[in-house]
């Protein structure tokens, strides 16, 4: 925690300036993560957001009752299902968006997708985020706060946060580089597919105090050669699909003398959703991961 | 005869480096005797590589003679996209685990692999010909529908979405857990049962050549012969779209390098396919391990060979006045 005391209490006033205003009336101006300047002259009361962990926020501070449509896979609280659902980035449902009236779309992305340009030609006004690090959900979340008109919420969820991360920062620290347990994140078994350093669980690995044996890849995520985890003998798998059972990964070929194969130390049955989705409940799952990496 | 022999006194030793490559080249370094884990998980990969080389090579061979066609070959007519499709279906109804993995998908991809085959054949059969052109125009037409199914399954999947691309891209690298072990016992069987049927079809083969007519003219049952061969070659490529995926272009070039070495003749002609297809699909699969940290897809890389080497061929038959 070196969050400076004047920084907070200035969040605060900001937060409480906003407040008392009737709803309905306000004028913000906020530069996304892609760095569009986008202008809401009223507090939007029509949002649709495009991902699950976008969802999770809004929800988180309180602001489900301006939510007017989410994708697919927005399953998180379990209320979201009931929401309209308008596609996802990938397949948008066009046509239920406009019949929504959105006045504000939620999206991720590190560049200006065909969708983006579809609201920007109608004027409905979009915020762009990033949802790589701990520091943009962070960042997202004081955003939305601003945006949703519950400031304070946003801070102390990100405080809450700090705490969490600061605690878990604190335990990893005591243990030397060296001693750190070896992790295997399985994403994929057909082909089997593991994450690198720069994707979102490759982080969570390392804030948990693992090491992740396919951290050099080139790209976030790739499909790898078995070959790998035998070469690199993590002493942790975690299974972050359904596909394939325990006792269907310690039979595989050549894996039987995988150190987490011989101690039994394969996780499968995780909350995905809580591990890979880059929202607010992203400290849960960090602190799933350090119990399963420092289990006695 | 004294050219065969000496053909197989060179290809025998370079078969077996080829072997000793795949087994040694790979991401967790050069090497045969390393670490016995290791190997078990070349092994079976380098025998799935053999096998699905073989499968494709001689499945091309066949079909390009009994279609009297050089463009004939399973990716081509397709065969590998009928395949696909089921076998990506069967994906997409969840049936890739447990029992159903090892049945379902391999039987769903043989039958729209048999489904796309005779679509093919009766649409490009004019009398009781099949001239080339209207082959490969059926084939082209089969293959569009069958991609713009896949395209539907592509859309429809969620989780599975990632499997159905890399089974679409050709791969050799799902083979490592215990029940896809089972299932390459099951390939094997069908490859070389088909292979060998289809080695002792050789001669009718021949006979074939010389045209429909004066084959029946001597005996020939054609309609009888023909449809075997297709059910022989629809059988391994599904075996092998089962297992590997879309692998294109071994089907289609390896028989015309077979014949390049060994002229025409079907009886000669079909083992050499099947050992260079072998061959050639065992290094694809060891550059596409070692290339990058990432696996590659080894149909990409048969595709990237195989495109200039067929176009190689066509200028050759250009210039020869076809």
């Amino acid at each position: 925690m070196k969050r400076s005391p004047y920084l907070i209490s200035l969040l605060f006033l900001l937060g409480c300036s906003s407040q008392p205003r009737p709803q309905g009336k306000m004028t913000l101006t906020i530069n996304d993560d892609l760095g569009r300047t986008v202008s809401l002259n009223q507090a939007p009361s029509r949002v649709i957001s495009f991902a699950p962990s976008l969802t999770e926020m809004v929800y988180a501070l309180g602001g489900e009752g301006r939510l007017a449509g989410v994708t697919a896979w927005c399953n998180w609280p379990p209320q979201a299902k009931e929401k309209t659902v308008v596609g996802d980035m990938m397949s948008p449902n066009f046509e239920r968006m406009v019949s929504l009236k959105p006045d504000l779309a939620l999206m991720i992305g590190s560049r200006p997708g065909p969708l983006l340009k579809k609201f920007e030609a109608l004027n409905i006004p979009v915020l762009c985020f990033k949802d790589e690090t701990v520091a943009d959900i962070q960042r997202a979340i004081k955003v939305l706060g601003q945006v949703l008109e519950s400031p304070s919420r946003a801070d102390s969820l990100t405080r809450e946060m700090d705490l969490q991360l600061a605690a878990i920062k604190a335990a990893v620290d005591l243990v030397p580089m060296e001693q750190r347990p070896k992790v295997f994140a399985e994403l994929g078994t057909s082909p089997l597919f593991a994450a690198g350093d720069s994707s979102f669980i490759g982080q969570m690995i390392a804030l948990a105090g693992g090491i992740n044996v396919t951290g050099n890849l080139p790209s976030s995520y790739a499909a790898v050669n078995p070959e790998l985890v035998v070469k690199n003998d993590p002493a942790i798998i975690i299974v972050l699909h359904p596909q394939a059972s325990k006792e269907q990964i310690a039979q595989r070929l050549g894996w039987q003398n995988v150190s987490a194969v011989k101690k039994g130390r394969i996780y499968p049955g995780l909350d995905q959703d809580v591990i890979l989705r880059p929202g607010p409940r992203f400290t849960e799952g960090l602190k799933i991961l350090h119990g399963i990496f420092y289990a006695p | 005869m004294r050219r065969d022999i000496k053909t197989w006194y060179y290809l025998l030793p370079a078969s077996l480096l080829t072997i000793l490559l795949g087994l040694a080249s790979g991401p967790a370094g050069f090497g045969l005797l390393a670490d016995p884990q290791v190997m078990a998980i070349r092994l079976p990969r380098v025998l799935l590589g053999l096998l699905a080389g073989a499968g494709l090579a001689s499945s091309g061979a066949a079909l390009q003679a009994a279609l009297g066609n050089p463009l004939a070959e399973p990716y081509l007519l397709g065969v590998s996209g009928g395949a696909a499709f089921g076998a990506a279906l069967a994906l997409l109804l969840g049936l890739s685990a447990g029992v159903g993995g090892a049945v379902g998908l391999p039987l769903f991809s043989l039958a729209f692999g048999l489904l796309a085959l005779y679509v093919v054949y009766s649409l490009s059969k004019v009398g009781s010909r099949l001239p080339a052109e209207t082959v490969i125009l059926s084939g082209i037409i089969v293959n569009a529908f069958f991609s713009a199914l896949i395209m539907l399954l592509l859309a429809l999947a969620g989780r599975q979405l990632q499997e159905m691309i890399y089974l679409l891209m050709g791969n050799l690298g799902m083979i490592f857990g215990t029940q896809s072990l089972y299932l390459l016992w099951v390939c094997a069987a069908i490859i070389i049962l088909c292979t060998g049927y289809l080695w002792g079809q050789g001669r009718s083969l021949d006979l074939l050549s010389l045209g429909e007519q004066p084959a029946q003219s001597l005996g020939l049952k054609v309609e009888k012969l023909k449809l075997r061969i297709l059910l022989a070659s629809a059988l391994m490529v599904a075996a092998v779209v089962s297992l590997a995926g879309v692998i294109g272009f071994v089907g289609l070039v390896v028989p015309h390098l077979a014949r390049m070495i060994a002229g025409p003749k079907n009886s000669r002609l079909l083992p050499l396919s099947v050992v260079l297809g072998a061959n050639l699909l065992v290094l694809a699969d060891a550059l596409a391990r070692t290339i990058a940290p990432q696996e590659i897809p080894v149909g990409v890389i048969t595709s990237l060979l195989g495109v200039p080497f067929f176009i190689y061929l066509l200028r050759r038959k250009k210039r020869s006045g076809l």
